[in-house]
């Protein structure tokens, strides 16, 4: 009886194109898992920053003292750095002699904004490729396990008598192929749906955010316009 | 370096993620394969008997109550037939061919009891386990011939068989031969199906083509062993 052929042997008697594919499938599969684990890390930390400052904005801190307080430190995170923009631009706006409320709130917005698309680009990183990821390693395993089958037939054609045992290992080494792009591909595509989800769920919240810091200044810079 | 900090958790992740994967795919890859049973090799275990006859007289305790009975058991079960079974018939001759040989023993035993003085006691304990002794070596002699036999007949009909495609593990028939002294198959018929047809006729196919078997020139032995037997149809046995 013939010895049960195991896996390693498989890869390692696969042709130079299947090895070279199923080798592309498993680098995939590693960067990706890779990114999946540093983007959770990241998302992660981010909501934990978010409801640490949020807590602290809304415990009733006067902004000016918690601006100054920010601005000595090095490493903001990005809500803080969000808030930190915004309230730079008014103050440096305020402090010009004559400035419009209107001409003030139209700049304080356009620097949150900008802090904001930025935010958004920095979460965002690393997700399209688990998108590319998900979605072509399928195919790449396919066409791994296509080109495998093809030899393994064509080497059957040179054969006297044609039985299963001689093109099953080369069937069996084929699909390998697709078994590894799948296998890169699933975590990705979950990995891809969740994250974008969660991301925008963040930006919701740092645009609310935003909006929140952006009406309280209106209300300062129009109290300082009709005192002047 | 930023890149370092922020991705070398992950990669250390990623890489275990990886390794788990590779170590229970090349773990679970490999089913245990099914050790078929083969036929145990015949051992012969006469020694365990011889050795314990010269034993005895070294020590000659007042009352060493020899077990004749656990030795000949024990003998009995280490030539173990994988194909063949002796019918009932066979088996009821046998046991009655013991009990007369133990009968006979016995005799021989009381007479020489009688004959002895009160005072050898010890002694013709040790004379009557000897001879106990001595009937279930011969007999297991006779078994570890017939066994011989046996592995001869198998390996025939080993030789004859064609497995059907069919034929899956788990599967047995039971058949019935009957020989005349010169070894020549008479009738073969199946006992005990195994529920497919065509095994069951490829089964006694191999029994009919071997034709004629190896058997004892001893006629008491081939009627005790050979005359009728049965031969179970395993295709674990044959697949080596």
């Amino acid at each position: 009886m013939p010895e049960q052929i195991s896996i390693y042997e498989l890869i390692v008697n696969a042709t130079l194109l299947v090895q070279i594919v199923m080798g592309l499938l498993a680098l995939a599969s590693l960067v990706s898992w890779m990114m999946i684990f540093q983007r959770w890390l990241l998302l992660r930390r981010t909501l934990n920053e978010l409801d640490a400052f949020e807590d602290h904005f809304w415990s009733g801190v006067d902004l000016r003292e918690l601006y100054s307080e920010l601005i000595q430190e090095d490493n903001l995170n990005s809500i803080e750095n969000l808030f930190v923009v915004g309230f730079r631009e008014y103050t440096r706006l305020a402090d010009q002699a004559g400035a419009d409320a209107e001409a003030i709130m139209q700049g304080v917005q356009r620097a949150m904004r900008v802090a904001l698309m930025r935010e958004e680009s920095r979460l965002e990183t690393h997700l399209p490729f688990l998108a590319t990821v998900g979605s072509t390693s399928p195919y790449v395993g396919l066409f791994g396990t296509v080109w495998g089958i093809m030899n393994s037939f064509r080497s059957l054609a040179n054969m006297s008598q044609a039985t299963l045992a001689s093109v099953a290992p080369g069937i069996s080494e084929a699909l390998v192929a697709t078994a590894m792009g799948l296998f890169a591909a699933i975590p990705a595509v979950i990995a891809y749906n969740r994250f974008a989800a969660r991301v925008e769920g963040l930006m919701k919240r740092f645009e609310a955010f935003s909006d929140e810091v952006t009406s309280i200044l209106h209300r300062a810079a129009h109290a300082q316009a009709t005192q002047q | 370096m930023v890149w370092i900090r922020d991705y070398s958790l992950p990669l250390v992740l990623a890489l275990l993620v990886h390794l788990v994967a590779a170590a229970m795919l090349l773990q679970g890859w490999t089913p245990a394969p099914k050790i078929a049973d083969v036929i145990k090799p015949q051992v012969v275990n006469a020694s365990l008997i011889v050795m314990q006859a010269p034993a005895k007289p070294a020590a000659p305790a007042p009352k060493p109550q020899p077990k004749p009975a656990a030795v000949t058991a024990k003998a009995k079960k280490t030539p173990k037939p994988s194909a063949t079974k002796q019918p009932s018939t066979a088996e009821k001759a046998k046991a009655a061919a013991a009990r007369k040989k133990a009968a006979e023993a016995e005799a021989a035993e009381r007479r020489r009891l009688q004959l002895a003085a009160l005072g050898d006691m010890a002694d013709a304990a040790l004379e009557q386990s000897l001879e106990r002794e001595s009937v279930s070596l011969l007999r297991d002699e006779e078994a570890q011939i017939a066994q011989s036999y046996r592995a001869e007949i198998y390996e025939l009909v080993r030789q004859n068989w064609s497995r059907p495609p069919s034929a899956r593990n788990g599967m047995s028939a039971r058949l019935l031969v009957e020989l005349i002294p010169t070894g020549e198959v008479i009738s073969v018929a199946v006992v005990e199906g195994s529920g497919n047809a065509a095994f069951d006729q490829a089964a006694e196919q191999a029994v009919r083509q071997a034709r004629r078997f190896p058997v004892p020139d001893n006629n008491s032995q081939f009627e005790r062993y050979f005359r009728r037997f049965y031969f179970l149809f395993q295709p674990e046995d044959l697949l080596r």
